[in-house]
């Protein structure tokens, strides 16, 4: 809802700005009854939007706005590393009851601070930053669970984190809180394919293939689900899912041994060149394009120009004047820009 | 769903801490599988980690029929591999065998862990049997009497110092391996990761074998109630460390010239993993004179 009212108050600002560019040409010109009564409205809208979504209706507001979330953020990493060290610091002098006490206490307390600061803050800045310690505490609350009773390890820990930031991300619209889940959800879908037939889990992460499925998956999940109350977690759920495709194809890319498949390190390599860097990104550049969502577009746009300078470095940093590899590496720079014009170009005229 | 979302979040917390302490009173409840007597030379103290106030002991081990401490079981072959689900179906002749088998997954499976037993002794008289051909090669001076002083030194550490403790025996099924090694206050059983590999020395020879890769619980925490006397070590190795005037280092590991400082009871319980039961002080042993030489080998000493 506070996406949808942050859009309005952004439609609201860019009409205001392009009015005033239009009169100043002489394309428009509204008597000043008019004016004044667009004027009312839209203040009238812009504070109705603020009081009740507490919505950005400055361009400072907004740059304000991601200083605050920026801080936020790192603030919550801070405030996890804190809560870390501060039981390792104490724990050795606590009993065993008092320390399982203290474990479950921390992310049952931050759970509580997340839902009150939620109730009084609309902004939701304290709320993701307590709602990330919460998941910074019930991470350390079952590692260290595992330590005291000296449990085997199990992947099925990252499910349960994975359920439990999906909820708080759901419940109050932490998208911070939606990434994490997400990725705790395909480290446990990895883990849980590498452990068929007896392997063992922990291994999941020699080999990239096992979240290549669960990126899919991820990645499908809002052609599947709608989120009529979150409009802003759809891209959450591409983005994080396309790089839960794209790190494995970008790693087999130049470390073939790491793959499953029982063929030759070069030739697994140069399949996962053509597969990845080629037709995956090519095809989601078009689907982001195709279906106007942007983080697609970006990523995939990313990833393709990632791989090929690091082929390049792979196949002629050795060898090549550096003068040279540099110049190849701006030239292939200006073919893409070339390409990515003509591709904008093409919808431009499809639009009009 | 905000006012679902709190009670849910509240009930996932509880659930899972339920969940994993039902399983610990459930590791733990009635007789233990196994409850072994080891001392420090099979629990080591951790690192001293200056931000850490917690006290976990390492666990340390062999592997029996392994020459040389390379954890490579000359009874882990492609049979035993096989057994604990390994695909061994390639020859470890055919070309194409190298590219399988190094493509080939570690598995999880059970170790049978057998304190001071047949490995043990098994271990002592392969290497008294080495010194002795040894001893016969410095006879026939193909190699030196320095050579073999550094032998029986080293044999001497280690068997003052090495872990007793052997992995004997893995398989899948814990119950069928209890069945095999039924003592359980000599064998316990514990989850463990095994790999394979493909042996190409000698060339014309290549076969599979197999690895303990790690013993998944190694590092053991030590409950406050019964880590008095590890403390008291700790505190002990702190003011070492710190004092200016501290004793030139010996060839001995910190507590080893007197023989193990502790002896740890530890118990393994239904679901195979361990807690430690008591900690105790063990008697200091007067540091006894390394091995002399054999009668009539000259030992490249200085005489006096």
């Amino acid at each position: 809802m506070k996406a949808e009212a942050q859009r309005r108050a952004d439609r609201i600002r860019a009409f205001r700005e392009e009015l005033r560019e239009l009169e100043a040409q002489g394309v428009l010109a509204l008597t000043a009854e008019q004016r004044a009564a667009l004027l009312a409205h839209h203040d009238e809208r812009l504070r109705e939007l603020a009081r009740l979504f507490d919505v950005d209706t400055t361009e400072a507001q907004k740059s304000l706005s991601w200083g605050m979330r920026i801080a936020s953020f790192l603030g919550a990493l801070a405030f996890c590393a804190a809560a870390y060290f501060f039981f390792y610091r104490f724990w050795g002098h606590l009993s065993t009851s008092a320390q399982v006490v203290i474990l479950i206490a921390g992310p049952l307390a931050f759970t509580l601070a997340t839902h009150y600061a939620a109730r009084l803050e609309r902004t939701l800045y304290f709320a993701s930053l307590a709602a990330l310690l919460a998941l910074a505490c019930f991470v350390l609350n079952l590692a260290v669970l595992g330590s005291i009773f000296n449990i085997t390890p199990t992947p099925n820990a990252l499910l349960v984190w994975s359920a439990f930031a999906l909820v708080l991300a759901y419940a109050y619209g932490l998208r911070l809180l939606l990434a994490g889940g997400i990725l705790c959800f395909i480290g446990f879908m990895g883990a849980t394919t590498a452990g068929w037939r007896g392997i063992y889990w922990f291994t999941f992460l020699e080999r990239p293939e096992n979240f290549i499925i669960a990126g899919l998956l991820v990645f499908c999940v809002p052609l599947l689900v709608r989120h009529p109350l979150h409009p802003e977690f759809p891209p959450v759920y591409r983005l994080v899912g396309l790089l839960g495709i794209f790190l494995p194809v970008l790693i087999l890319a130049n470390w073939g041994e790491s793959s499953y498949l029982l063929l030759d390190d070069e030739v697994i390599e140069g399949g996962y060149q053509v597969a990845g860097g080629l037709v995956l990104s090519s095809l989601a550049i078009w689907v982001g394009i195709r279906k106007g969502w942007g983080e697609v577009t970006h990523l995939s746009c990313s990833f393709f120009v990632i791989l090929l300078f690091m082929k390049f470095f792979d196949w002629w940093w050795d060898w090549m004047p550096k003068y040279l590899f540099f110049l190849i590496l701006g030239l292939a720079a200006v073919v893409i820009l070339v390409l990515l014009k003509r591709l904008r170009a093409l919808t431009l005229r499809r639009a009009s | 769903m905000r006012l679902a979302g709190l009670p849910i979040a509240l009930g996932l917390i509880l659930l899972a801490n339920l969940v994993a302490l039902a399983g610990v009173w459930r590791n733990s409840a009635g007789q233990a599988d196994a409850t072994l007597d080891l001392t420090e030379r099979e629990l080591r103290l951790g690192p001293i980690r200056d931000e850490d106030t917690g006290i976990s002991l390492r666990l340390s081990w062999n592997v029996s029929g392994a020459p040389e401490f390379y954890l490579q079981a000359t009874w882990l072959g492609k049979a035993k591999l096989e057994e604990l689900g390994f695909d061994c179906s390639v020859p470890p002749s055919n070309p194409s065998a190298e590219l399988f088998y190094r493509k080939a997954r570690r598995r999880q499976t059970y170790a049978v862990l057998e304190q001071e037993g047949p490995a043990w002794a098994q271990w002592i008289a392969a290497e008294q049997k080495r010194l002795e051909a040894m001893a016969q090669e410095v006879a026939r001076q193909e190699k030196t009497p320095r050579d073999l002083e550094s032998a029986r030194n080293g044999f001497e550490i280690s068997r003052r110092t090495m872990s007793r403790l052997f992995v004997v025996d893995l398989g899948n099924d814990p119950a069928s391996l209890r069945e095999r090694h039924p003592d359980r206050s000599r064998f316990a059983l514990t989850p463990a990761v095994v790999r394979l590999s493909l042996n190409t020395y000698p060339p014309d020879r290549p076969e599979l074998v197999g690895h303990i890769s790690e013993i998944l619980i190694d590092e053991i925490h030590v409950p406050r109630g019964r880590r008095a006397y590890l403390d008291r070590i700790r505190e002990e190795e702190l003011r070492q460390r710190d004092s200016a005037s501290a004793a030139p280092q010996s060839t001995w590991l910190p507590g080893e010239a007197q023989g193990p400082r502790y002896r740890v009871t530890l118990g393994f319980g239904r679901r195979y993993e361990p807690w430690v039961d008591s900690v105790d002080p063990l008697e200091p042993v007067p540091e006894s004179p390394l091995l002399p030489a054999p009668a009539g080998v000259d030992t490249g000493a200085p005489r006096r």
